[in-house]
């Protein structure tokens, strides 16, 4: 399969920024037995934390007046309220709504990361792509309807 | 049958000077958007040029890969390699030599296009800092 295109004009940046956050993974319907088989020691009661890595990027065409597709400092200030400020030295599971029903996990956390920091981008620019790091050796890249660059 | 592609990515480092200043706007407008990065005398990075190589298993034996090497070396960092990105983006006849990532990357992609090298490239980042990439593709786009 041909690999996707970006067109002469537009260029995809990459911003990261990193929070540190507890989670437990638990179930409240299924039984302690159960929660603990699936889950192993991420079910302990208290969790346990990480500190994660998120990488941003933003596909737009470059303006040619600055050159930029998005000023830094105004999508430092998105990132900051709508991820540093609700997950950063948070517990997820008792603080953030969003994981009231849901576990926790990096692949959930990635798709809340998503829902949002999507609607802040309108055209011509759009969330591209978001990659989140639970730790060095693991991690989840989530597109939404994007086709992946090759 | 696809021919089988493999890609290989080649970092290359680039370090250099530059200064976010675009001619186009006013001082205070520079000043407004660009803040610490237009300082006077400008500042620098060691920015990483990571370069993806789209080809046949047997360009990875035949030496072609080593040709694109080496190409894509005298192109984008022997030109630029502790030198003024304005200055030197000036010199090739860039109007507006604002250096930003997003025209770093738009202006190494032309040069690879231009040397007939878009064919082989699927992907261009260019890494400013630990934090801060910029991705482009060489190729022509479908429509």
């Amino acid at each position: 399969m041909e690999g996707f295109l970006l067109s002469a004009e537009m260029v995809l940046l990459s911003r990261k920024i990193y929070f540190s956050s507890a989670h437990r993974y638990h179930i409240d319907s299924w039984s302690a037995d159960k929660n603990l088989a699936v889950f192993g020691p991420c079910n302990n009661p208290y969790g346990h934390g990480h500190n994660y890595e998120l990488e941003v990027t933003v596909l737009g065409p470059v303006d040619e007046d600055t050159g930029m597709v998005i000023n830094l400092t105004d999508l430092d200030l998105i990132l900051k309220e709508k991820i540093m400020n609700p997950l950063d030295h948070r517990h997820l599971n008792h603080e953030v709504a969003y994981f009231a029903d849901r576990v926790p996990t990096t692949e959930n956390i990635i798709l809340f990361c998503w829902q949002e920091l999507a609607p802040c981008f309108t055209h011509p620019m759009s969330l591209y792509k978001l990659k989140l790091y639970e730790n060095p050796e693991l991690f989840v890249e989530y597109y939404g309807a994007n086709t992946p660059l090759v | 049958m696809p021919t089988p592609r493999l890609y290989k990515t080649i970092t290359f480092e680039l370090k250099a000077h530059h200064r976010l200043i675009s001619n186009r706007l006013t001082q205070e407008e520079n000043e407004r958007i660009y803040q610490k990065c237009m300082g006077k005398h400008g500042h620098g990075h060691n920015y990483k040029i990571c370069v993806t190589f789209c080809l046949s298993p047997e360009d990875f034996s035949n030496g072609r890969l080593t040709l694109f090497t080496s190409q894509v070396h005298s192109l984008l960092i022997e030109p630029f390699h502790l030198k003024s990105l304005n200055v030197e983006f000036a010199a090739m006849g860039v109007e507006n030599p604002v250096t930003t990532g997003e025209q770093i990357v738009s202006i190494f992609s032309e040069k690879l296009r231009l040397a007939g090298l878009s064919e082989f490239v699927s992907r261009l980042e260019v890494q400013e800092t630990r934090k801060n990439s910029f991705i482009t593709t060489p190729k022509k786009p479908i429509a």
